[in-house]
């Protein structure tokens, strides 16, 4: 199978001395067609990931070694101001939080037709067509309607289907969804999963899918990725990890994980002798990066 | 939230400050005497109700002047100097505290410092110095409105930019390649708006605050009589004729009270958020 994005031996850090690594030699590959999970603890380095392959950084960090391949092509040479139709037309992103993401100000026909006319180059009266047709596709009633509507006067879930549709708008390669579903309750949850999973098959979409929640990504995911200190430890089929994980620390973080399947079983924390031992292997790595970049 | 009263307090504000811009508009038409007419056999009349005459409703001040001719062309004078000086220093304000706070960094300490070193004086003593450096008029007045209060305005809107560079819409604007010039009028701008009326209308009632402290102290125009000259006049006389100070001093409570309100149930109805 062709792979849609390639990600080798990435490294970041926050840009001070020493510096602060946050991926250390990252490796990653998405298939074409497939959803891709990338699961870790929080400052696992999973949103990073994500800002990497936008190219949008946080400020004072930066690249310092490794590749990103997106169809073939390395773009982790390009800088951002290159590549704005790589971006927004074939890698879309659901952001995590529905209710900061669109403009307040703007009513939600203007910040859908906005990405159809620019990467699309529909005119307004056919981008507005095009944008109905996306809101049924989420499965938003009367989409006539919620167009002229602004974003406060939707709820959570309508708002996050609005920022599916725009994901979906110009039929990307690639749609990153960094924890879509943090956000909202429990049912409205799985409706979204259910919707991101139907909307990724019908467009054919490979999907990079950021989550810290098992049960979320055991159920939406082909391939899962487990991340620990910037660096991707286990890389399985999503059956083959859950049945049989082979880093230590997937084991561990499952039996930290209450089961629906299993409701007796006990939950055992992750121990601090696993903690202690993972902090030194990324204390070692850090060592032998500080003498590769400063000598 | 009792919408009935924020109604009333709009609809009263409105009416004040509808009834100031048709009297600083039509002054000259609406006022029944020259202001600067002077009848000295009829001077110190009392107000109608205190046993005046129907002919002088407010009375006259010590050079027989007719007291209401001279609040009404005073009207005039207050919405010139609010308009203008709370504009332009709208205007200064805004750009640098988008420029500031969008950009950050070395910029951003080059404004904000500035900001913080021109608020550390005292205002009103910047006011008497700046209009003793140019001279008294009204244009000083305006001056010295904009060249104070823009930093209000500066302050305001950086934090607010600084608040919205961060939200996912402007990341997304960003990563589409608009320009920050596109995304400061687009994305940023729209949504500081509510909260700048809000601002431009509290900035009004400060700049005819403002007039009436210089005018007070003699460093706004002595041609052109100002609710703050007449307070000033008035002042010596409040003995045998408070009306004279009296009258502008109502002139000027009940306006800036108008704008302060309006601006707080302007915000309310048209800021997004807070309509829901």
């Amino acid at each position: 199978m062709k792979n849609i994005l390639e990600i080798r031996d990435l490294i970041v850090g926050i840009d001070s001395i020493p510096p602060t690594w946050i991926l250390r030699e990252a490796n990653l590959s998405i298939g074409e067609g497939q959803i891709v999970g990338l699961v870790g603890e929080s400052g696992a380095g999973k949103t990073m990931v994500s800002r990497v392959i936008l190219g949008f950084t946080p400020e004072g960090s930066r690249v310092f070694g490794g590749e990103i391949h997106f169809c073939g092509s390395k773009i982790s040479d390009l800088n951002r101001d290159s590549r704005p139709f790589l971006l927004g037309k074939e890698v879309t992103y659901i952001p995590q939080n529905p209710m900061t993401a669109l403009n307040p100000v703007q009513r939600i026909n203007d910040q859908m037709t906005d990405v159809l006319i620019r990467y699309l180059q529909l005119k307004p009266r056919d981008a507005t067509k095009r944008a109905v047709s996306l809101l049924s596709e989420v499965q938003i009633h009367d989409p006539e309607k919620v167009l002229k509507l602004y974003p406060h006067q939707l709820s959570g879930g309508m708002r996050q289907r609005v920022l599916i549709a725009i994901a979906f708008a110009c039929n990307p390669s690639l749609v990153i969804a960094d924890e879509p579903t943090t956000a909202l309750d429990v049912t409205v949850q799985k409706e979204i999963l259910g919707l991101i999973k139907r909307m990724q098959s019908s467009h054919g979409t490979s999907m990079l899918f950021i989550s810290h929640d098992l049960g979320v990504v055991s159920k939406i995911c082909d391939v899962v990725n487990v991340m620990y200190g910037g660096q991707v430890l286990e890389t399985q089929e999503a059956d083959a990890l859950f049945s049989a994980p082979s880093h230590v620390y997937t084991k561990a973080l499952l039996s930290a994980t209450p089961r629906y399947d299993r409701p007796g079983d006990l939950l055992e924390p992750v121990s601090d002798r696993l903690v202690t031992e993972m902090g030194k292997t990324i204390l070692s790595w850090d060592k032998r990066a500080e003498a590769c970049f400063y000598k | 939230m009792p919408t009935t009263s924020v109604f009333k307090i709009s609809s009263f504000s409105i009416f004040v400050i509808v009834l100031l811009g048709f009297a600083a508009l039509f002054a000259p038409i609406i006022a029944p005497y020259d202001p600067m007419a002077q009848d000295l056999k009829n001077s110190f009349l009392p107000p109608f109700w205190l046993g005046g005459t129907s002919e002088h409703l407010l009375g006259t001040d010590s050079l027989g002047r007719d007291l209401l001719s001279r609040i009404i062309f005073g009207a005039r004078a207050a919405v010139y100097v609010s308009v203008i000086g709370s504009f332009f220093a709208a205007l200064i304000g805004v750009v640098l505290g988008l420029l500031s706070g969008y950009f950050g960094g070395a910029l951003d300490a080059l404004i904000s410092r500035l900001v913080d070193a021109w608020m550390s004086f005292p205002s009103v003593l910047l006011c008497i110095v700046l209009a003793a450096v140019i001279g008294p008029g009204l244009e000083t007045v305006i001056v010295a409105i904009i060249i104070i209060d823009w930093t209000r305005f500066c302050r305001v809107v950086r934090s607010e930019t600084i608040v919205q560079k961060s939200s996912d819409y402007v990341s997304a604007a960003i990563i589409g390649g608009l320009s920050p010039l596109k995304i400061l009028i687009k994305e940023v701008f729209p949504n500081i708006a509510p909260l700048l009326v809000t601002l431009l209308t509290l900035e009004m009632g400060i700049a005819i605050v403002v007039e009436a402290i210089l005018s007070f102290v003699g460093l706004s125009s002595s041609h052109i009589p100002t609710w703050g000259g007449l307070i000033q006049e008035g002042r010596l006389y409040v003995n045998q004729a408070w009306w004279l100070m009296g009258a502008p001093v109502f002139c000027i409570v009940v306006v800036v009270l108008a704008f302060n309100l309006i601006g707080d149930s302007v915000r309310k109805r048209i800021d997004p958020v807070l309509r829901a």
